[in-house]
């Protein structure tokens, strides 16, 4: 008889391997050393909890980013909640291209901005700046169309530049 | 990996962890060392991330680990009382279509416990649930279900006024196991609640075949896993020790 323990130690060895890319990971998004050495603690008990779910190792990465840009970006909505929310109707339809200036927004200022954003975009922006997803891949991450993926950037890029505007890319 | 290695022309997040888990491919970790000669803006992110390795492994690891295994351990709590609920519906319509109440052994039941948690009851009780794979439902394990290894399975115990509680098995083999506490030498003070309490231990099933016994063994003073195993050998159906009240169940386990 065995006591059911493996989830657990499966849940130790995800930490040990991953810790270190979800804590700088959650550095980089929360911008605070306590807020991540704990947001890393949450991700891996968020993983614990789907663990049946959880894939092989050669995508477990990629799945336990995702737990933590959840949580990052719960995170810092909790903490800022001057992002106003878009409503459908008020999105711009783009056609089935962006416009080029979506792919001139660096990483940096990308993920600056991402705190301002409206929750929708967020996580559209994260995956495409930060992690460097192709569109169909944040497409098929987040399970939304390719053309959505597009309308959610340029309004990204279109709502970051009057933010560039008023404020200096600060 | 599931993104590209670069993407709009530097490497993306998963590339760059991955290469300093050194998960990458040879030839994807060559292009991506390559890139980082040549890249300042990636470099930079690689000089960071190695940074937080550093951190991370020398002082957040060794603090957080514990936490993050305390936590794992009360939300495997928290697992089994999600399951409460779901296992009082079937427990709920066997009672009432057949008259008859889903448990088992001499710590008889009435009808009534079946609303443990909402009512209560003063009669000691034990009952097993189990889980078959990944995302299987939770079903009692009533006189006549068979189990099979891998299954997991929970106990349900009202010690009702008892001060000591253990759960053992005797296995199809013969071979002795203290369930709860896991591989404990003696029984362990409980609260004496007059209600279901649902036991934190879950139990992997061995591939083991044949008919377990479990058993919850209740009493005043605290009771010895060897006291226990010797009652079990000498009358494995009807165990007895002085001041000791044994709640038992059996079940076959069979191959899959
Ligand atoms: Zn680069």
């Amino acid at each position: 008889m065995e006591l059911g323990v493996h989830s657990n130690e499966r849940v130790s060895t995800l930490y040990r391997k991953f810790g270190t890319a979800i804590y700088s990971r959650c550095r980089r998004l929360l911008k605070d050393d306590a807020l991540a050495e704990d947001a890393t603690q949450e991700v891996f008990v968020r993983v614990h909890k789907h663990i049946e779910s959880a894939p092989d190792d050669a995508t477990a990465l990629a799945w336990i980013y995702r737990i933590s840009t959840n949580y990052c970006l719960n995170q810092i909505r909790d903490r800022s909640r001057q992002a106003e929310p878009t409503a459908p109707d008020e999105m711009p339809e783009h056609g089935d291209n962006a416009s080029p200036e979506v792919d001139l927004l660096d990483r940096g200022t990308a993920m600056k901005l991402i705190r301002r954003a409206p929750e929708k975009l967020q996580e559209v922006a994260l995956l495409y700046y930060v992690d460097g997803l192709e569109q169909e891949q944040v497409a098929s991450t987040l399970g939304i169309s390719r053309r959505t993926v597009i309308n959610r950037l340029q309004e990204f890029v279109d709502r970051s530049k009057k933010f560039v505007n008023r404020e200096g890319a600060s | 990996m599931n993104a590209s290695l670069l993407s709009r022309g530097h490497l993306s997040s998963e590339a760059i962890d991955l290469l300093l888990l050194a998960a990458l491919s040879p030839p994807e970790a060559n292009e991506a060392k390559q890139h980082l000669d040549g890249c300042d803006e990636c470099r930079g992110r690689w000089t960071e991330l190695n940074a937080d390795k550093q951190r991370f492994e020398q002082f957040v690891f060794a603090r957080t680990l514990p936490k993050v295994e305390a936590r794992v351990a009360e939300s495997r709590a928290g697992f089994f009382e999600r399951f409460k609920l779901r296992i009082l519906i079937p427990v709920l319509s066997v009672a009432a279509a057949a008259g008859v109440v889903a448990s088992m052994g001499p710590g008889t039941q009435t009808e009534d416990d079946v609303y443990v948690g909402i009512k209560g009851s003063a009669d000691a009780s034990l009952e097993v649930f189990a889980v078959r794979g990944a995302g299987g439902g939770v079903f009692p394990v009533t006189p006549g279900v068979t189990l099979q290894p891998k299954d997991r399975i929970g106990f349900m115990v009202n010690p009702a006024v008892a001060k000591y509680l253990m759960v053992a098995s005797r296995d199809g083999a013969g071979v002795f196991s203290v369930y709860h506490p896991f591989g404990a030498q003696q029984s362990q003070p409980v609260a004496p609640a007059k209600v279901k309490v649902e036991l934190p231990t879950k139990v992997e099933l061995d591939a083991t075949l044949g008919a377990e016994r479990v058993v919850a063994v209740l009493s005043d003073e605290p009771v010895t896993a060897q006291q226990v195993e010797a009652a079990l050998e000498a009358d494995p159906a009807n165990p007895k020790l002085p001041g000791v009240r044994f709640i038992s169940t059996e079940f076959i386990k069979v191959a899959p």
